[in-house]
Formats: C-alpha cells, sequence, structure tokens
C-alpha cells in the first residue's frame, strides 16, 4: 500500500525537486539547490496572466457549473425519476465521447459558422466543462441525497406547513453540503488541469495555465518544472479543502 | 356528529382496490387505533387522512371541516412516522422549531413553546444534540414533540413504535397513554401489533383487506371477535370447526368458536363427572407445559384435537404434568360464535 | 419520488431547463455537427470520409496501436487496482477519504505535467533509468516510445481503476467474507468461489471504462510523443490543428468512429450492470 502511495507521489515529487535544483542531469537526485526559477517564473509576465486567466476560468466553471448543476440534480432526485434516470447516464459520458471529440465539435459550431463566436474566449471553456464536470457533482450528492430519507422528510415537513422550497432550502441543501464542496472541488481540479478544450478553442487567445506549459515545454527544464510545481500547489490546495470539508462531515 | 368524520372513502392503485368504503368515527380526546396485518390497507388510510395520499372518493371532515380536498400543510394534522422523518441537519430543539417558524410566531414564543415542549417529553438533555446521535426511543420522542408542539387538531401515528426494541416500545407505549390523558389530544394510532391496539385504543377498527372487519371498544373487540379473521389477528384464540365441536364437545353447531384459552377450565380427572346445563366437558391429554409468567399454559390433545388453555399459575400449586391425563370444562357463555 | 403540484411542478422544471439546454448545447450539438461533418466531403454529403480511413494502412494501424494501448493498460490498471482497492476498504473512513481523493486528483493530473514529471523520471537521463542502469536491470529506456506511453498511462489508469473498483466492493460485505470463513473457506478459495463471481460484471464495467478513457486520452500523448505516435486521438488533433494535414471532415470522420467504438460497448454494458437504484 505505502508503496503503490510513493509509486503515486513520485512524479510529483521529482517535478517539485526539479523545480528547485541547480543542476540535475547524470546522477539520481540534484546537486544542489535554488529557488531561482521559481522568482524568474512569478517574474514572468506570461506566467501571472496564466494563473489569472486559469484562475477566472476555474472560478467561473465553479460557479456557473454549479448554479446550473445542481438545482437540476435536485428536482430530478425529488420529484422527477425519469430526468434522474436520464442524468444518471451522464456518468459514463466523459468516458463514451472524449473530450477531444466534444472539443471538436465545439469548434465546428462556436467559430462564427452558426452566427455565434465563443471560441477564443474563456466563455466556451465555462460552458463547455459543464457536460464534463456534471457528474462530478452528480455522484456525490446523489450519495448524500440517498443517505437521508427524502420522501418522509418532504412528508413531515409538509405537515408541519413548510412549502417545499423551505424544505429544500432549510433541510435537504444543508444535507448535501458535503457532497457539493467534494464536487466542487473536482470541477476546480477538472477545469485547471483541462489542456484539451483549452489548446484547441482558445489557444494563445486566452492562454490557461496548461497552455503556457505547454508553450514553455520546448526551453529550460528547470523553469517548466518551476510552473508544474506552482500548479501543483494549487491544486494541493484545493485538495485541502475538500479534505478539510469531509472530515468535518465525519465529526459532525 | 363526531370530531373526526370518515364517509364513504375508497382508494385504488390501478384496479387493486386499497380501501374501500371506509367509514370511521373519531370523538374528540380519543385514540382510535387502525390494527391490522401488513398490506390492509392502513397505512394508506391514515395517509389519506393526512393529505399525502388522495382518495378517489369519499369524504374526510375534521372539526366540522371538509378537509378532503386540502394540501397537507393545510390540514392541522401532526404526523409520528415509523422511522421518524426526523430534520438530519437539525438540532432536537430546531427540529421543533421549524414547523412553528413556518407559522411566522415571534422567535421569544417559538423559544417558549420548543423548551416547554423538551421539558415535558424529558428531552432537556438532549436539546442540543443532532438526530443521529439519537437512540430510536428519543428519536421517536423528538418525533411526537415536533407533531405535538403545533397544536395539531389531529394527530396521526404510524406504526410508531414498530422500529423500536420490546423495552422501550413498552415503555414509550405507556408515556403515550399518559400524555394523551394529560394533554387530551385526539389521535389516529395505526400499528399492527395487538397488544398496542387493545391497550392505546379507545376504539379499536380492525381492517382486513381495505375494510373494517370490526369496530369497537377494546373490550368488545377482545371479548367477542365477530369474524375469523378478527378471531385469528387479535387473540391466542381455539378456534373450533363445526365438526370439530361434535367430535370433542358433543354438539351440533352451525358456526365456528372462538374460545379464549383462559376460558376454558383444566382439573384433574374426576370419577363421575357433573354435567349441567350450559357446560361442556371433555376428557384430553396434556402433551405440554409452558411456564409464561404469571399464566401456565397447557397444550392438549381432545380427541385428536389440539387446544391451548390458560391456568393462573399460582405460587403454591402442582401443576399437572406432561403426559398427565386430565378434563376440560367449558362454559357457553365464554364461546365466541364467529360469522363467516 | 415526491408528489408535487401543478404549480411546484412547473417550477421545478423551471430549474432543471438550464441544466438540459446546457447539455444540448455543449454536449449534443458538438456531437451532431462532428457525425454531420463526418459525411461531407468538400460540402458534398459523401461516405468518401469513411472510405479513406477504412481504406488507409495509416489511420487502420492508429486505431490499432490506440486499442492495443488502451486495452494493455486497461488490464494492468485492474490487476494493480483490485487488490489496492480491497486494502483500502479494510483502512478507516477517513484515510479512505484522503487517498480517494488524491486518487481522483491523480487521474487529473495528465498532460503536459504528468509526461514532464515521467521524462524527469525515466527520460534518457531520468533518475529511475539511471538507477536501473546502475543496477544492470536496462541498457536504456526510451519514454518517448509506444512502451512509453504505456508507463505514463498506467500511472492514471491505475489511480482511475481504484475510483472504479472501489465502490463496487461495498457488494462484498464483511458478513459474507466471515460466513465464508465459518464454513471453512480460504482466503483464496472465497475469491474465487464467491468473491470475484459477485463483483464480475462491476469489474467488466470497470475495465471498459478504462479502455474508453485511455481511447480518449489525448492531452498526454500529445505532450510526451507528440505526432510520432500513431493514436487516434493524435491523428484527430493533427487533422484539425496541423498544418500539413489538416483535414476537418476527416478529423470528424476519425471522432465519429472512435465514439461508435467506444459508445457501443459502454450502452452494452450500462444495460447489462444496471445500478442498483431502486430505492431512490
Amino acid at each position: 500500500m505505502g508503496l503503490v502511495f510513493a509509486v503515486q507521489v513520485l512524479p510529483i515529487a521529482a517535478v517539485a525537486l526539479n523545480g528547485f535544483a541547480t543542476e540535475w542531469a547524470g546522477s539520481v537526485l540534484p546537486v544542489g539547490y535554488t529557488t531561482q526559477y521559481m522568482s524568474q517564473l512569478f517574474a514572468d509576465p506570461r506566467f501571472t496572466q496564466a494563473v489569472g486567466n486559469s484562475l477566472l476560468v476555474a472560478v467561473g466553471s465553479l460557479v456557473v457549473t454549479s448554479t446550473i448543476c445542481v438545482p437540476a440534480i435536485l428536482v430530478a432526485h425529488c420529484y422527477f425519476p425519469i430526468l434522474d434516470r436520464w442524468m444518471g447516464a451522464l456518468i459514463i459520458l466523459p468516458y463514451a465521447v472524449p473530450s477531444i471529440v466534444l472539443a471538436l465539435g465545439l469548434l465546428r459550431l462556436y467559430s462564427g459558422n452558426y452566427g455565434v463566436v465563443l471560441n477564443g474566449t474563456p466563455w466556451v471553456l465555462i460552458f463547455g466543462y459543464i457536460p464534463l464536470a456534471a457528474s462530478l457533482y452528480y455522484v456525490p450528492i446523489k450519495n448524500n441525497l440517498r443517505a437521508i430519507a427524502l420522501t418522509e422528510i418532504f412528508e413531515a415537513g409538509r405537515l408541519v406547513g413548510a412549502s417545499d422550497l423551505a424544505i429544500m432550502r432549510r433541510i435537504v441543501i444543508p444535507s448535501i453540503m458535503p457532497g457539493l464542496v467534494v464536487g466542487l472541488v473536482m470541477n476546480f481540479t477538472l477545469a485547471i488541469s483541462d489542456f484539451v478544450y483549452a489548446n484547441l478553442l482558445v489557444g494563445g487567445h486566452f492562454p490557461t495555465l496548461q497552455i503556457f506549459i505547454g508553450v514553455l515545454s520546448g526551453g529550460s527544464g528547470r523553469l517548466i518544472s518551476a510552473l508544474i510545481t506552482a500548479y501543483f500547489a494549487v491544486v494541493l490546495i484545493a485538495t485541502s479543502i475538500v479534505i478539510w470539508a469531509t472530515s468535518r462531515k465525519i465529526a459532525s | 356528529m363526531s370530531y373526526v368524520e370518515i364517509r364513504n372513502l375508497s382508494k385504488r392503485f390501478g384496479d387493486t382496490p386499497v380501501f374501500e368504503s371506509i367509514d370511521l368515527d373519531v370523538e374528540k380526546g380519543s385514540i382510535c387505533v387502525l390494527v391490522g396485518p401488513s398490506g390492509c390497507g392502513k397505512t394508506t388510510l391514515l395517509r389519506a387522512v393526512a393529505g399525502l395520499a388522495a382518495p378517489d372518493q369519499g369524504t374526510i371532515t375534521i372539526d366540522g371541516k371538509d378537509v378532503t380536498r386540502l394540501e397537507a400543510k393545510q390540514r392541522g394534522i401532526g404526523m409520528v412516522f415509523q422511522h421518524y422523518a426526523l430534520f438530519p441537519n437539525m438540532s432536537v430543539e430546531q427540529n421543533l422549531a421549524f414547523g412553528l417558524e413556518q407559522m411566522k410566531l415571534p422567535a421569544t414564543i417559538i423559544a417558549k413553546k420548543v423548551s416547554r415542549m423538551v421539558d415535558l417529553m424529558g428531552l432537556g438533555p438532549r436539546a442540543k444534540a443532532r438526530p443521529a446521535t439519537l437512540s430510536g426511543g428519543q428519536k421517536q420522542r423528538v418525533a411526537l414533540a415536533r407533531a405535538l408542539v403545533l397544536e395539531p387538531k389531529l394527530l396521526l401515528l404510524d406504526e410508531p413504535l414498530s422500529a423500536l426494541d420490546a423495552q422501550i416500545r413498552k415503555r414509550l407505549r405507556d408515556e403515550l397513554k399518559k400524555l394523551q390523558h394529560e394533554m387530551g389530544f385526539t389521535a389516529i394510532f395505526v400499528t399492527h401489533d395487538q397488544e398496542e391496539a387493545l391497550l392505546l385504543g379507545d376504539r379499536i377498527g380492525v381492517m382486513q383487506s381495505g375494510r373494517f372487519a370490526q369496530v369497537g371498544g377494546p373490550s368488545e373487540i377482545y371479548g367477542h371477535p365477530a369474524t375469523m379473521a378478527v378471531a385469528k389477528f387479535i387473540g391466542d384464540f381455539n378456534i373450533l370447526d363445526p365438526v370439530t365441536i361434535e367430535q370433542v364437545f358433543n354438539r351440533k353447531c352451525c358456526l365456528n368458536w372462538a374460545v379464549h384459552p383462559q376460558a376454558i377450565e383444566i382439573f384433574r380427572p374426576i370419577p363421575k363427572p357433573k354435567l349441567s346445563e350450559g357446560i361442556y366437558q371433555a376428557d384430553v391429554q396434556i402433551t405440554g407445559v409452558h411456564v409464561l409468567g404469571c399464566v401456565l399454559r397447557y397444550m392438549v390433545q381432545a380427541k385428536g384435537v389440539a387446544l391451548k388453555i390458560d391456568a393462573l399459575n399460582r405460587p403454591n400449586m402442582t401443576p399437572m404434568k406432561k403426559g398427565d391425563a386430565a378434563r376440560i370444562s367449558l362454559s357457553a357463555a365464554d364461546i365466541c360464535e364467529l360469522q363467516n | 419520488m415526491i408528489e408535487i403540484g401543478r404549480r411546484g411542478r412547473i417550477i421545478a422544471w423551471a430549474c432543471a431547463i438550464p441544466f438540459l439546454a446546457v447539455i444540448f448545447l455543449f454536449e449534443v450539438m458538438p456531437l451532431a455537427a462532428v457525425l454531420t461533418n463526418s459525411v461531407f466531403k468538400e460540402g458534398v454529403p459523401s461516405v468518401l470520409n469513411y472510405a479513406e480511413i477504412l481504406g488507409s494502412r495509416f489511420y487502420l494501424g492508429a486505431f490499432r496501436v490506440s486499442f492495443s494501448i488502451s486495452l494493455l493498460t486497461a488490464l494492468i490498471a485492474l490487476v494493480v487496482a483490485f487488490p489496492i482497492a480491497i486494502i483500502l476498504r479494510r483502512m478507516p473512513g477517513r484515510v479512505q477519504d484522503i487517498i480517494l481523493v488524491f486518487s481522483n486528483i491523480g487521474t487529473n493530473f495528465t498532460g503536459y505535467p504528468l509526461a514532464f514529471a515521467f521524462v524527469i523520471l525515466m527520460g534518457v537521463s531520468g533518475s529511475i533509468t539511471l538507477l536501473l542502469i546502475e543496477a544492470g536491470l536496462v541498457k536504456d529506456f526510451n519514454i518517448y516510445s509506444t512502451a512509453g506511453l504505456v508507463f505514463v498511462y498506467s500511472y492514471f489508469q491505475i489511480l482511475l481503476g481504484i475510483l472504479l473498483i472501489f465502490p463496487a466492493l461495498g457488494a462484498i460485505t464483511p458478513d459474507i467474507e466471515e460466513a465464508a470463513k465459518l464454513m471453512g473457506a480460504s482466503r483464496w478459495l472465497f475469491w474465487r468461489r464467491i468473491g470475484l463471481p459477485i463483483l464480475a460484471p462491476s469489474l467488466a464495467g470497470a475495465l471498459l471504462l478504462l479502455f474508453a478513457n485511455a481511447m480518449g486520452t489525448y492531452a498526454t500523448a500529445e505532450a510526451l510523443v507528440g505526432s510520432g505516435a500513431n493514436l487516434v486521438t493524435i491523428r484527430i488533433g493533427e487533422l484539425t490543428a496541423g498544418d500539413v494535414f489538416s483535414d476537418p471532415n476527416l478529423a470528424d470522420t476519425m471522432a465519429t468512429l472512435l465514439v461508435i467504438i467506444l459508445i457501443i460497448p459502454i450502452v452494452a454494458a450500462q444495460f447489462l450492470l444496471k445500478p442498483k437504484d431502486s430505492n431512490a
């Protein structure tokens, strides 16, 4: 188990080491360490712009995807079993339809051929990620919903005089909070790790971190390592949030 | 006119009737128990009264007001569910306050009503606890408090004690009876447990396949079951058909008998039995003796027919033993003749 | 399901409409666009695109290589992830949560960052390559090859495998295992006669999704090997964005064929392996 975990972490550790190494060639471990590349990276305006763009897309994706998906998941679970069954099929959609195929379709549709130009703007990413991210919300939220006796709670709530909206707001939504947080973090990771959509649909018009990593990949290995390390730090922070949230759920 | 009046109420799911032509009256301040085997339609009937299931025809009147077409939240009904249905994200107090908040009462009044109810139900130490940390009995007490704090016109209880273990069930049952005496609320209580029904019910409706087989007070239901189904469901009767009756007691009759085990006397055989009018006797063989606390149960065979007989278990008595021959006697007045 | 009045029903549907609209505009329509484009050549309806791909050894080769790599890495992932998932089941709930979240992050650790990490470790002068050469196990190792792709893919495939298998293990409750143990079954016998048959459908489903995941991988392959690798996704990317080989209709045709290859077994599996959700 520990070995597997080590193998999981190894590539990440290697990149981080490389980012702080003075020289690392022909030996198992680096010769010395420096923060030179990290500071060089932070001084690069392209980096700050890419970070800004990536955060904009990721946060935009969080806000838009959760506001669109969560109400749909709730009403489907509570009132429309048929819709719920269809939404359940979304889980496997990202597997059945690879993102490069969807990206092709978006490229065809929103480049102006049909009067709508979204490509080259962050909007195509923010909305384009929704079908991919929906299942990230669906699975944990459904788990939370299944854990509560929803029908009885609605009946009990209605009998004490509450409207369905009040029951949703006061009882159902607080109960799905852990699942929602998990969904948000997974969505964040998805949005910030995406290369396929970003590369094909916005590319140089709106360079995200992944695009910038691609641009740098021809150059200094140290610099790109520093960049990937910084990127991974962001993902790690997001992960810590989810661990914190789930542990709070267990404590309560 | 009764406080709650149900007239000609029917509901079917597709082609299967759930209950049919139900008439029921519940007096103010009394508990009416609906009892019957699972699938007899009692829970659906209760849900129709609550407004959680729509009847196909018939009317429901509460306190002179026809509520048949009203939504659940407008009926002023409190309900306690078998599996509690507490709001999992709220503390005990918050569960109780939720309904009062929907009535837009001032916070001070809500707090006062909640704390009074919490004290009354003995929930004080757990007032801030979440439902997940409560025991089954405590959860059901919270559910009851949540319904009662709104002072409902009618309290519905859907097998509220069935999910609890035997000890807690007995305690909560007695508490519920006491609480009803003190507060005087009107309630309809659904159960499949005949003991619960007899103990709690001022009136009992025994349901069988969507209809009432018998409605009456507990002593009437227990003492004089009207049909075979009621007898089989309510008590531990000896049920005898006409052929058996003739075989054992040498009497001709055309109806089935239901006889309470404690209505039969059992004694050591006497050489010359004295027969009198209205007393039936027979010789039996004891096949088993069980001690059920204050009662001794004899399992006997009378001409190949198995009967059960209960005798008081007096401390200084020497009980008869398995294999002993004995004689039983039965008074005609203790026989319930069953329709169909 | 909860009963609801007419007015409530309208409001509830209104909550679902934005979602349905987005799925239509950003999922159904793009797929339809790809499909439509695949049956056009130079503005005229035609099956020539399909004829060209199915008649080309180069493009068919791409499907073959993608298929082999995907099947191989899916099998590797299943074999490695299965015991890990079983061990994970025995861990305290908190540890389970943390490892699952990390695995989820790991499955998103793809593209340039992952490719680059592996180059550092296993490239020409990578640490692991050096260690292996020093130990005399290998002479050299070329990460920029099909074998390299298998290594890199296995990284996220194993993590995904854990995520896919873990929930299915819930079907093996401790009491089943204890009952078998009391009847004298060894661990091995338990898994062979009871555990694996119970999990077989789930494992088959997981294998299929792992296979699909590898088939659809573009970013990692592009970052590691670039157009040098003859993979379906690389060819699609090249036909879309390449300077020399650009042919959007042909790209769409390949994409359609890829979707067909993936969707048929996945839909079949969904019918065969219906999730037990009757209480919802």
